[in-house]
């Protein structure tokens, strides 16, 4: 029986230990790949719900502001509506993912009816901001593993914060930058800067993200500004009734419930 | 004011005061817009209030209204020039609710009851299968404008991508047309029977042995007093529907997502929203010849004779299909109206759409329209006239680009293929504030030779340059 115990005992402390210095090694051996994967998973979830208050200023330092909603469930589904200002108040665009295809339909309260829109939509800015479509995606979900290469190229401080540095390469071809560089907070995986880089490799635009707090278990930042440093524009972003896995039924993202109040 | 739009606002006041207490959403949009009219030389205003009321009762029900109050005048207007809710110097109802109807939404319908507009069709502006609402070719943007129609509309889905719409309409209103149109049409008209009068007299009088020259004298001095006592011309009345057997219906099956492409098929059963003449011309000529008879006998009659304008029943199908190549937008629609006379009315609109990376958005479309057996056109073909229904082929550009991340400049460039006549509408969009934005815009359009026919492009705005400014709250 002794004997039992002591084999039960070595067996325990080295599952532990392997266990742990398996832990050590992997946290020793992060790639860039591993770290995008963990900033996923820590930053998506199954739906999510809130509003997002936008300032936009100009090169003249002009300011406006515009006040959406954005609900998305899972990587497939998304609606964006507005709500301020009045003129574009009501607009909706859905977005739905099937069979590998990316629809999307746009309802103007002006025309009254919906439109399927094409994927050219998303080539300019979202909706006069600083943000491209894509960029917005990362706000109402992250997706950076299957869309960016990565590589860790070091670790450095940021507001007080040990993070890590990535040096991203996109690899979807809807994405126009060359590169995008990515400080990743060591505690918790949250991006807490991004540089993105233009097609000449010159710095275009920053990201950061700011003020995370704990929403249903997910961190989430209160602020993301968003400068353009080559135009002199910068946009605010503010998140707020932020919901995460509410019950947020299908029927919601159909051309039926667009043109819906 | 009609009887339906009169229902329409008892029941929109039974609905709405007992919840007047309770929230509701309210918002609304001031207006002032100023043209310089570089024709006449001349200033014009538009002041307008747009509210809109919303109200949910629960998640099933809703409450819509959207009254209108427009003031247009000029620079010399005096109180009584001041017109309300029409433009300055035209004819129309005054459309104090420019929508107001409820909602229902049930398990797999959605039932929508009042006055409403029902936009149908995928392509840029010009929708030739949105059939149900008519015209208002007196406002200030005639292409897009509608006027809103009592009825019902029930759309069900069989699941998210397919359904089927009923729209049944309670009443029949035509297009409000610019009286300057009117007269052309009225001038074409009169100008056809009198070209018979003379002819029909000048052959009797040369047949009774009178010499060519007076022959000629006496059938012009005959043809100014029949048209001037013995013929009229009857404008034409909106058709009553007395009751719902017979009322305007128009369905349409929607599919969305069908191998990349959402696609409409439509029917409309109901009445044009333009008038045409609806007496058989040649019953008209053997009207006439006893009266010229008289006339040629010197013992002139009383008799009359007229032509009726009246707005006939017709039938269309059409179809809509919008999706994309690759990433540009593409889209199709196309229309085909068949009148109670026979006469037939096909339009065709096919055009695509693009975003540039410099957030330039531009479109191109390619609008046709072609009118068939149409007895007006005969008529005034076989006299060696213009046509007034002419066929139609417009090349339509549109270009937008933002400038300064929050104010926009935009073009609009409608060109007929047929002719040198072009509508170009370049303005500038400048966001003053979050709320209050103002434009400014010029509108060059060459199309006056396109003022003898009725199309689209002679019911567009005259050349004007116009600054706007638009509060929202």
């Amino acid at each position: 029986m002794k004997r039992i115990k002591i084999i039960t005992a070595l067996l325990v402390i080295s599952i532990l230990l392997i266990g742990g210095l398996g832990s050590s090694v992997i946290a020793k051996d992060m790639t860039g790949e591993d770290i995008l994967e963990k900033v996923d998973k820590e930053m998506n979830s199954e739906t999510r719900d809130f509003i997002l208050e936008m300032t936009i200023i100009n090169e003249n330092g002009q300011e406006r502001d515009r006040k959406i909603t954005i609900k998305t469930k899972g990587e497939n589904k998304g609606l964006v509506k507005f709500l301020e200002p009045g003129d574009v108040k009501d607009t909706a665009l859905l977005t739905v993912k099937e069979d590998g295809q990316e629809n999307m339909w746009l309802y103007l309260p002006a025309l009254g009816n919906v439109n399927k829109i094409a994927s050219h939509s998303k080539n300019g800015d979202f909706m006069g901001t600083d943000f491209t479509y894509n960029d917005i995606d990362m706000v109402g979900a992250s997706n950076y593993e299957d869309d960016y290469d990565s590589e860790l190229v070091g670790e450095e401080e940021i507001r007080g914060d040990m993070c890590y540095k990535l040096s991203t390469i996109p690899i979807k071809e809807s994405i126009n930058y060359s590169e995008m560089k990515m400080w990743v907070r060591k505690d918790d995986y949250m991006p807490l800067k991004l540089e993105f880089y233009d097609e000449d490799s010159k710095l275009q635009k920053i990201m950061k993200n700011k003020n995370y707090r704990d929403i249903d278990s997910h961190l989430t930042p209160e602020e993301i500004v968003m400068e353009n440093v080559q135009k002199g524009t910068k946009t605010i972003l503010e998140l707020s009734d932020v919901k995460y896995n509410i019950k947020l039924d299908d029927q919601i993202f159909t051309t039926r419930f667009l043109t819906r109040n | 004011m009609k009887k339906t739009t009169v229902l329409v606002m008892v029941l929109v006041m039974i609905f709405v005061l007992p919840v007047s207490a309770q929230e509701y959403d309210l918002d609304g949009e001031i207006t002032q817009k100023l043209n310089y009219l570089s024709d006449s030389e001349t200033v014009e205003g538009v002041t307008e209030l747009n509210l809109e009321f919303s109200k949910d009762f629960g998640l099933d029900k809703s409450i819509y209204l959207n009254p209108i109050f427009k003031l247009n005048y000029d620079e010399n207007s005096k109180i009584d020039a001041i017109s309300i809710n029409q433009k300055l110097g035209e004819e129309g109802d005054y459309d104090f609710l420019k929508e107001a109807y409820f909602d229902y939404y049930f398990e797999n319908t959605d039932l929508r009851v009042g006055k409403q507009i029902v936009d149908w069709g995928s392509a840029y502006e010009l929708n030739p299968t949105n059939v149900i609402n008519p015209r208002d070719f007196n406002a200030e943007e005639p292409i897009t404008a509608q006027l809103g129609v009592a009825s019902i509309k029930a759309d069900y889905y069989f699941d998210y991508k397919t359904s089927i719409t009923g729209v049944v309409v309670g009443e029949h209103r035509a297009s409000p047309m610019p009286k300057a149109v009117k007269n052309m049409i009225d001038t074409k008209a009169s100008n056809m029977i009198a070209d018979s009068v003379y002819n029909i007299t000048y052959e009797q009088l040369i047949n009774n042995g009178m010499n060519k020259e007076l022959a000629q004298q006496t059938a012009k001095n005959n043809t100014e007093q029949i048209m001037g006592n013995n013929f009229s011309i009857n404008d034409a009345e909106e058709r009553e529907i007395k009751d719902l057997s017979d009322p305007e219906i128009a369905l349409k099956f929607t599919r969305r997502n069908f191998k990349g492409y959402d696609f409409s098929i439509n029917y409309f059963k109901g009445y044009e929203d333009i008038p045409l003449i609806t007496n058989d011309y040649n019953q008209i000529k053997d009207e006439l010849k006893p009266i010229i008879k008289s006339y040629i006998k010197s013992a002139p009659t009383d008799e009359k004779v007229s032509i009726d304008f009246g707005y006939k029943e017709t039938q269309s199908i059409g179809f809509s299909g919008r999706g994309s190549l690759s990433d540009i937008g593409v889209w199709l629609e196309i229309d085909y109206n068949h009148n109670e006379d026979d006469e037939k009315k096909l339009d065709l609109v096919v055009g695509g759409d693009y975003t540039f990376e410099n957030n330039f958005y531009t479109v191109v479309q390619i609008f046709h329209r072609n009118y068939k057996d149409y007895e007006i056109n005969k008529l005034l073909e076989e006299k060696g006239e213009n046509k007034l229904l002419s066929n139609e082929n417009y090349l339509i550009l549109h270009g937008e680009i933002p400038f300064k991340s929050i104010h926009n400049f935009k073009i609009d460039l409608i060109k007929d293929l047929g002719s040198d006549n072009y509508m170009l509408n370049p303005f500038a969009e400048f966001s003053l504030g979050n709320n209050l934005n103002l434009n400014i815009g010029t509108i060059v359009n060459n199309g006056e030779d396109s003022n003898k026919e009725f199309s689209t492009l002679s019911m567009l705005s005259a050349e004007k340059t116009y600054v706007e400014v638009t509060w929202n709250f």
